[in-house]
């Protein structure tokens, strides 16, 4: 067996610009698919950080009402006693965070604004003091002051204030439902501008403190959901049902627990769509490998029919010649596979300390991760193993066809072959 | 002058078959010296003005000039209406064609010829806006519960384009209502508004209507232009034109019907 | 050593059977240096080739040492051909990527023996051909002599019953040509392998002890010499 890998070693040498050629096609195609899911990767991560950072958070509880008919943001599902349920979830050891949720549209005018405008938005009321226990949305501020409880003053994300034309100090009038269903106008100003990786905050959102929105909604001390911070990888699933049990001990039995998994079902069903476009990009690269290996070593059996013939009539088996082209085309898998892995960690190294830049993107397109700017890829070391191997095997699983159809020629006519 | 119109008013009211209540109101005001005397109430201007809006039955042909910062656009539509609480759209514009609205007190359904769907609007849907007008489903069904919803107070007198007006101010004493605060100018002699002010619940100037048109028909003064303007936004209004109205015709029971909206 | 009955082998050329052999008898004992000789067509390539067991004949008996070699099949004449035939090529047939020392042993690799084994008895026949000093060479620096020496001795280092050599010294000058027949023959004496070579050149007909005649698939004459 030693002497037959030896054997298909030396014989790659044979046709060097060839075995270059098909291995370079192959580690192209390898260092392209280990840089995909890297790339991949890396938005999915952060995505996933920025969606439980500054949207979702890791668990939120609100009336189970209130996840029925969230789309239309209502404001008469409200948890009654909040700070009753906050108590109980940091008796948990988990931070917890009362938040109002609620929608209508900022009017600005001309002056300061360039024109007169009215924006349909999302508006979250928060507590100054305790929102950073869940949301570190302080960090992004990126000019102006954090909201203070008590001022008529808003916070609004910088592609928003873009949009509008905005900038801190500006008066903005909003006009949104009371509890009740009252129509009723804030007139607040822009106290800070918060840049988040996040898009859909940076976009849409603008933030008030509590005490307002509570009084000018007529809210009565009700908020529409609390939100819970847990470790990124902890089992969040678990911990609402924990939570849920609890709620239900203490004789609370109309709030539901949900995770971030069932606030974000788009950014889940874009990942998984995501993900297959990936394992496509596999399929290809087998194809590409499988092409261009079976291609050579149909070329190379060809050349050597004649030497093929001599093998066998020294005595050597089908089975054994067989072994010998599959180990070459093995050879040639295994070229490519390193140069291939090397090439594509490179790139995955490379981008993942300088980052590509997609923010002209993400403002213009929902495309579902919530990345904002500059996108990094991650080690993925399952990934390279497998195409490493992929590369491999793929190629030697292809070279037994053309040497199938080599051997059932009769060893006379092999010999007599030119 | 004015309480011989009130008196031919009155007769033709009840020779309208007007509903009980009313009528007995009416009557009694009409026939109590003190009131007489001491002036109208606000309730009662409200009712009287109400009577002006409310038919037995009535159609009517008339077109709505949405206006915004995009543009204008015009959407033109056949209406029945049959007393408070029924009432069937139909839009007969180009590219509204066939759509429907039908209310049966206070339910409201949509209708869409393209997608032959037929949609249920409740709760806060009510609060959308009718093609982008001015106007939101929950406008077409909240109007006749004024008198429940609010309590009314009259505040004075005032002129309004050159005719003496009542002003009235309307506070809600439900929550089941838009509007926190309204204030309505009533013409002295026709009982139609000339204008009205609608505020948010911190007290700023929302919308405001002004009727620029009115016809008279079987004794009624009818509003047959209205200009309803967003005051948050500029160039944002909606002009609401009758061209024809026909009351007290026959409208057969079917024509408030679920089938009648999806043929 | 080797037995043939009435052997018998068509080819299909197109629309047309061609009779290769037409009922072939012959016998051949152990350590005989024999040659088949005839004009080309005669069918003595294919009598090599059945004899070699890389060919299967249609009818008749052949048996090798004892084995009826055409009652076997694919596998058996594999193992058959790798103890006990040797092969010897018009055009050498080395593999160009082994050294002539790695060629030689690439036959008794398929033995599974000892890298020892192999290593001493590689060098012992390399010395024998003429070719010590040479065994690192790759064949492209070798001269159409040298790699025929070569093949030679990957044909004997086996040591098999026979070696067959279908045309030897066609592309070799007869000088080279000349070398080599003696070297086989030296090989015939010195190991009594059985050495059967084809031919169409009169100096390789000279230098056989029994020369076998084929014209049109039939044995024409079989003569012994010396």
């Amino acid at each position: 067996m030693r002497f037959l890998i030896s054997l298909a070693w030396k014989n790659l040498s044979r046709y060097r610009k060839r075995t270059i050629i098909t291995a370079s096609a192959i580690a192209v195609g390898i260092g392209i698919y280990i840089f995909f899911d890297a790339w991949l990767l890396g938005a999915e991560l952060d995505s996933e950080r920025n969606l439980i950072w500054y949207e979702t958070s890791s668990i939120r509880i609100m009336d189970s009402q209130y996840w029925e008919e969230q789309e239309r943001l209502p404001l008469d599902r409200v948890v009654e006693n909040p700070e009753v349920v906050i108590k109980m979830v940091e008796e948990m050891n988990i931070p917890a965070v009362p938040r109002i949720r609620f929608g209508g549209e900022v009017i600005f005018y001309k002056d300061p604004y360039e024109q007169d405008g009215g924006v349909p938005v999302q508006f979250i009321a928060i507590d100054p003091e305790r929102d950073d226990r869940v949301f570190p949305m302080k960090q992004t501020l990126e000019s102006g002051k954090y909201l203070k409880s008590g001022k008529m003053e808003i916070m609004i994300g910088s592609w928003f204030a873009e949009d509008i034309g905005a900038e801190v100090g500006y008066p903005l009038t909003i006009v949104t439902r009371t509890r009740d269903g009252f129509f009723q106008t804030i007139d607040v100003e822009i106290a800070g501008i918060i840049n988040c990786p996040n898009p859909m905050i940076n976009n849409g959102t603008i933030f008030i403190p509590m005490d307002v929105a509570n009084n000018y909604l007529q809210m009565e001390g009700g908020v529409t959901e609390m939100d819970m911070s847990l470790p990124l990888q902890a089992d969040v699933e678990k911990t609402a049902q924990h939570i849920e049990e609890r709620l239900e001990e203490k004789g609370i039995n109309n709030l539901v627990a949900k995770t971030w998994k069932d606030l974000a079902q788009d950014y889940l069903a874009i990942a998984v769509q995501k993900r297959a476009g990936s394992n496509i990009m596999l399929l290809l690269v087998f194809i590409i490998a499988a092409v261009g290996v079976s291609n050579t070593m149909l070329m190379a059996i060809y050349e050597r029919v004649r030497e093929l013939g001599m093998m066998r009539a020294l005595g050597m088996k089908d089975s054994q010649i067989r072994i010998a082209f599959i180990l070459e085309a093995g050879g040639i898998g295994f070229i490519g596979s390193v140069a291939g892995t090397i090439f594509g960690s490179l790139i995955v190294y490379l981008f993942s300390t300088l980052g590509i830049d997609y923010s002209w993107i993400f403002k213009n397109m929902n495309v579902g991760y919530r990345l904002t700017g500059v996108m990094y890829t991650v080690w993925n070391p399952e990934v390279v193993i497998t195409a490493f191997i992929v590369g491999i095997v793929i190629s030697m699983l292809i070279a037994y066809i053309p040497t199938r159809r080599a051997l059932k020629m009769q060893i006379t006519d092999c010999l007599r072959n030119e | 002058m004015s309480y011989f119109k009130a008196l031919a008013y009155k007769i033709k009211q009840i020779l309208g078959g007007i509903k009980m209540k009313k009528l007995f109101i009416s009557i009694f005001i009409f026939f109590s010296p003190a009131a007489v005397l001491m002036g109208i109430t606000p309730e009662e201007i409200l009712e009287r003005m109400l009577e002006n809006q409310v038919h037995d039955t009535a159609r009517i042909e008339g077109k709505m000039i949405i206006q915004d910062r995009f543009g204008k656009k015009t959407v033109t539509f056949v209406s029945w209406s049959r007393g408070e609480d029924n009432a069937l759209i139909e839009f007969t514009s180009k590219y509204e064609a066939g759509q429907k609205i039908l209310r049966n007190e206070d339910e409201l359904y949509l209708y869409f010829p393209d997608a032959e769907e037929v949609i249920r609007l409740q709760g806060a849907a009510l609060r959308q806006s009718v093609l982008g007008s001015d106007f939101s489903y929950e406008d077409m069904t909240g109007e006749k519960d004024l008198l429940d919803s609010y309590k009314v107070t009259l505040l004075g007198s005032e002129e309004v384009d050159g005719h003496d007006c009542y002003k009235l101010q309307l506070e809600a004493v439900s929550r089941n209502v838009p509007y926190p605060r309204e204030i309505l100018w009533v013409d002295k002699e026709l009982f139609i508004y000339r204008k009205v002010h609608k505020f948010s619940l911190s007290g700023r100037l929302l919308k405001e209507m002004r009727i620029t048109r009115f016809t008279r028909q079987n004794g009624k003064v009818i509003p047959v232009e209205l200009l309803m303007e967003d005051k948050m936004k500029k160039n944002s209004s909606t002009e609401f034109i009758i061209q024809k109205i026909e009351i007290g015709i026959p409208i057969p029971e079917e024509k408030f019907s679920l089938r009648e909206l999806t043929w | 050593m080797i037995t043939l009955r009435e052997v018998k082998k068509n080819y299909q050329a197109g629309e047309t059977i061609v009779k290769a052999l037409r009922g072939v008898s012959l016998d051949v004992d152990q350590g005989e240096f024999l040659s088949i000789a005839g004009p080309s067509g005669s069918g003595k390539t294919t009598l090599l080739n059945l004899i070699g067991c890389i060919d299967k004949a249609d009818s008749g008996v052949i048996k090798i040492d004892k084995e009826d070699v055409d009652k076997l099949d694919k596998n058996e004449l594999a193992l058959f051909r790798r103890r006990k035939l040797g092969f010897v090529f018009q055009t050498f047939n080395l593999i160009p990527v082994l050294t002539a020392k790695e060629n030689v042993a690439f036959a008794l690799h398929l033995l599974n023996l000892s890298k020892n084994e192999i290593e001493e008895r590689t060098m012992s026949l390399l010395k024998e051909v003429g070719l010590e000093g040479m065994e690192d060479r790759l064949p492209s620096r070798l001269s159409g002599g040298q790699q025929q020496r070569v093949a030679i001795a990957r044909a004997l280092v086996k040591k098999p019953a026979i070696v067959l050599a279908d045309e030897p010294t066609a592309n070799l000058d007869s000088d080279t040509g000349r070398a080599i027949l003696e070297l086989m023959e030296e090989m015939n004496k010195k190991h009594t392998t059985t050495f059967i070579f084809s031919t169409h050149d009169q100096m390789v007909m000279e230098f056989a002890h029994r020369l076998v005649q084929l014209h049109d698939g039939q044995i024409t004459k079989d003569e012994r010499r010396n």
